[in-house]
């Protein structure tokens, strides 16, 4: 296939499922442009490529839980050039991380997923390492955390990103709690709501035991507020980045130079 | 009128030797009688500890609830009643915490000494909650928290989670599964912070120290390996929840489905019953409303038992495949 090397994949039908399925660890799928039927669980280290990139590799769920989901610990999954999209689950409606692992997302698009129950519409991971590159996030819906929902333990890295009306009750684009550390570099947040409060792009807050660490730099936020805690709340540090200027009065934010502060 | 003579005589008297003191006989003991001893009235208890209470839900559903004031534990209620542990002690409250309370329950069903292991009656009117997370690298730790027993109300009973145990015809005021709330509440931060979604695997291991383990039901096929899984986990007693799917989904449209969509139950166990020459399977649930029905629906569909069975019910092998979305296991 044009473009990648690895297990050739066709659209349509239950070939990702049977390629996926027979993959030994390791492998690197292939995807050809088409639609793939996904709602699958990824039970060992795999890499899954839209030889034709995000627009033309779209992954759909059926309705029964996330688009793609990692549980085992240990495992390194890389994905790129794919569109996630009808993922609906407790917990991230497009790919969803209980393992602890090595996760790698670039160049893809999550669109048009839900997690009503706990959240992260478009992603949730909650242990290991989570690398997420020149992605959008756009049009997914969670409880808490449209976008995305990191929990408890996971280190992750946004990069280059794009957050793009997404909605939540709470944390429009992003929820982070607990353990969290987190760092956005580099990301544009535009439209994203949240229902029940003031923290359309974020919600940080952690517990009696631990606190995230959240740092944006070089971010571009143009609407959409921020709610630290409000009972514990994370560490939040802003560098470079240009955000609305309710974010300097809540506690917890710091301003660690070179912000714009833009009126709303 | 004495005479002058007589005077005289008077005024020559000598004046009498002083005596020595007479020695003082001592006065004979008398037999006395038996102190008794003073009634010891009995110590009045220490007024309990009052500690700072996490914070109540803050969205449109506690409006309905107003007041939501915090009561006072009036001391009569106790930690565990007469029937001990139970998974049907739980009944979740009106706050959106259904993996909690189904987690509670199916720790309670399984594994009730984690719970009793958990709480410790600090008899002071507070108790100490010990429960178990994992750090970065996987690592078990120990945070431990401290609650009281005042509790959000209702005016009548608890308005969050709370016991459902009767005694003697009287709702007892168990407090276990109020007390493992509250820490739990206090422990994220606020009633506020749980009270909006969360894992069930979450709470079992918070309890047990187990990592739940999680598996899609999608999929599977009559034979799979999940009903191994879950027999298997049946018989060693460990915790289950099942999570349902979205709640616009078609599966949850209709009252007779009996199951709730975005919404966690218990795994009360696995069973198998020969019919013929078949064996048939079945899951038995439990919602942690205490209800398997909202009573709206159970009167729809002529449920008769909704009230009485503690929210119990059974689903044959493929109707919980096809309305249940995943399955977590404890340990």
């Amino acid at each position: 296939m044009a473009g990648c090397t690895g297990i050739e994949v066709a659209a349509g039908g239950t070939a990702l499922a049977q390629a996926v399925e027979a993959a030994p660890a390791g492998a690197r799928l292939c995807l050809a442009a088409g639609e793939h039927a996904a709602g699958l669980s990824l039970p060992r280290s795999i890499t899954l490529v839209g030889a034709e990139g995000a627009e033309k590799t779209v992954l759909k769920g059926d309705g029964r839980g996330a688009v793609l989901r990692v549980d085992e610990d240990g495992l390194a999954i890389h994905l790129e050039g794919l569109t996630l999209t009808g993922g609906v689950a407790d917990a991230g409606g497009g790919l969803s991380v209980f393992g602890r692992g090595k996760v790698v997302v670039h160049d893809c698009v999550f669109t048009g997923n839900r997690a009503g129950m706990v959240g992260g519409g478009g992603l949730y991971a909650r242990e290991g390492l989570l690398t997420v590159l020149r992605s959008t996030f756009r049009d997914n819906q969670g409880r808490q955390g449209g976008a995305v929902f990191l929990d408890r333990v996971v280190r992750a890295e946004l990069q280059r990103c794009t957050f793009q009306t997404n909605e939540a009750e709470s944390g429009g684009a992003l929820r982070v709690t607990e353990a969290v550390e987190l760092e956005v570099k580099a990301s544009t947040f535009t439209g994203n709501r949240s229902t029940a409060g003031q923290d359309g792009t974020l919600r940080a807050s952690g517990t009696r035991s631990r606190a995230p660490q959240v740092e944006l730099s070089h971010c571009d936020v143009t609407d959409g507020g921020v709610v630290n805690g409000p009972e514990i709340p994370a560490q939040i540090r802003l560098k470079n980045s240009k955000v609305p200027v309710s974010w300097r009065s809540v506690a917890g934010v710091a301003d660690h130079g070179g912000n714009a502060f833009r009126p709303e | 009128m004495p005479s002058a003579a007589h005077k005289k005589k008077s005024q020559n008297k000598k004046k009498p030797q002083p005596q020595p003191p007479k020695p003082v006989q001592p006065k004979p003991q008398q037999p006395q009688a038996p102190v008794q001893p003073k009634p010891v009235e009995p110590a009045k208890p220490a007024a309990p500890r009052d500690l700072v209470d996490p914070a109540v839900v803050k969205d449109a559903d506690t409006k309905a609830l107003d007041p939501y004031a915090y009561k006072k534990n009036d001391r009569a209620a106790k930690l565990y009643g007469p029937n001990g542990i139970q998974a049907l002690d739980v009944r979740q409250g009106a706050i959106g915490d259904c993996f909690l309370a189904a987690a509670l329950a199916a720790v309670a069903g399984s594994r009730p000494d984690a719970i009793k292991n958990a709480i410790k009656d600090n008899a002071d009117g507070t108790y100490t909650v010990r429960f178990y997370e994992l750090d970065w690298a996987g690592n078990k730790t120990v945070h431990a928290e401290t609650v009281d027993a005042d509790l959000p109300h209702n005016g009548e009973t608890p308005a969050y989670a709370r016991s459902t145990e009767v005694v003697e015809g009287k709702q007892w005021m168990e407090l276990w599964p109020s007390i493992l709330e509250k820490a739990y509440a206090n422990w994220k931060g606020s009633y506020d912070a749980i009270g909006h979604g969360g894992v069930s695997g979450d709470v079992m291991q918070a309890l047990t120290g187990e990592k739940g383990k999680y598996q899609k039901t999608a999929g599977v096929g009559e034979n799979d390996a999940l009903w191994t899984k879950m027999k298997g986990a049946s018989d060693a007693k460990k915790p289950m929840t099942a999570g349902s799917g979205g709640e616009e989904d078609p599966r949850y449209k209709d009252a007779s489905a009996g199951v709730y969509g975005w919404h966690a139950y218990t795994v009360m166990g696995v069973e198998e019953t020969k019919v013929g020459d078949k064996t048939e399977k079945f899951v038995i649930m439990r919602n942690p409303w205490g209800k398997r029905r909202r009573d709206a629906d159970a009167a729809k569909v002529g449920d008769t038992t909704n009230s009485t069975a503690g929210g119990v019910f059974k689903l044959s092998w493929s109707e919980f495949r096809r309305l249940y979305d995943d399955v977590t296991v404890s340990g």
